[in-house]
């Protein structure tokens, strides 16, 4: 669709035959010059071979996801095993207060001794054979 | 294979060992076209061989990048006017381009290869104060009636843009016409 406004005067004016030429023959002699000039070229044809790994890759890569999924979970459950065993310790750690307490008593025992001792006026010596008949 | 059959000179390409003879049918069909399109932008018969003979040089070393995606015309005129601006940013202008587009003129009415008249040297000029793009859509559309959309593929502009393009370039050119008439 042609002839719209502003060209309509040029149409009239000046036509559209191109007023250019090319030397004779030019065109006819043009291919073979073009394709004689052209740099040689050696292609790389793109075929590929699919090797097993290519076919077996996107499972490998699917086990290997489930795999660290696993792993994670694994290590997360470490982590909560860790938390467990803490509060064991906890546990352990206020079922032992009998030790606690023995320990307790030992120190008021030593107290007990040495108070004893300055009292009756004791050695360490004349402890030692008091404590050996208390026990005896 | 005598007529040229797009669809077979792609598939022809695809494959390395026809590519050059496919390659050589391209040339012979499409090496008229391409050389009226540079011609028009370079005016000179000689720089038009030189850069249509550039145009299927760089076709041909980035062959394998074509897929068959757009039209071979479509790429081919890519690379041509590609090749034209940067020939025509090569030329730096140093004088007034009004004494520019007198020495061109000058020049066409000398070659030999030019067959127009004082009114063609005329409209040449006008041509010759439009930016080159701009003068390229106006040669496609206005000597070849190329369609917009197939313009659009080649310079990768809007219809809209091309179709402004195209009548502010018809009405800068028959401005100047009646200007220097």
């Amino acid at each position: 669709m042609r002839m719209a406004k502003e060209e309509d005067y040029l149409i009239k004016k000046f036509g559209i035959e191109k007023p250019f030429k090319t030397p004779d023959g030019y065109f006819d002699s043009f291919t073979d010059k073009v394709m004689s000039n052209l740099p040689e070229r050696t292609f790389v044809e793109e075929t590929r071979v699919v090797t097993l790994w290519d076919r077996v890759k996107p499972l490998v890569y699917l086990a290997a996801m489930f795999a660290g999924i696993a792993a994670m979970f694994a290590i997360a459950e470490d982590f909560v095993g860790t938390d467990n065993k803490e509060q064991l310790n906890l546990v352990s750690t206020t079922q032992t207060e009998t030790e606690v307490f023995q320990a307790v008593y030992s120190d008021e025992a030593a107290d007990y001794c040495n108070y004893l001792m300055k009292e009756n006026d004791m050695d360490d010596y004349s402890m030692y054979l008091y404590l050996e008949n208390v026990v005896e | 294979m005598n007529e040229y059959n797009e669809r077979e000179v792609t598939a022809l390409l695809q494959d390395s060992a026809t590519r050059k003879e496919a390659f050589s049918m391209i040339v012979k069909h499409y090496s008229e076209q391409l050389y009226w399109q540079i011609r028009r932008i370079v005016l000179n018969h000689d720089d038009a061989d030189d850069l249509l003979q550039n145009t299927f040089v760089k076709a041909w070393m980035n062959i394998e990048y074509f897929r068959g995606d757009a039209k071979i015309s479509t790429w081919l005129y890519r690379i041509a006017l590609n090749e034209c601006l940067t020939f025509t940013s090569k030329q730096q202008i140093t004088v007034p381009m009004e004494e520019y587009i007198e020495s061109k003129a000058e020049e066409l009415a000398d070659d030999q290869y030019f067959t127009g008249d004082e009114i063609q040297i005329l409209l040449q000029k006008a041509l010759l104060t439009l930016p080159e793009k701009q003068r390229m859509v106006f040669n496609m559309r206005y000597y070849d009636d190329m369609s917009y959309d197939e313009m659009s593929q080649i310079f990768g502009t809007s219809v809209g843009a091309l179709k402004a393009s195209y009548h502010l370039a018809a009405k800068k050119i028959e401005e100047y016409v009646k200007r220097h008439s």
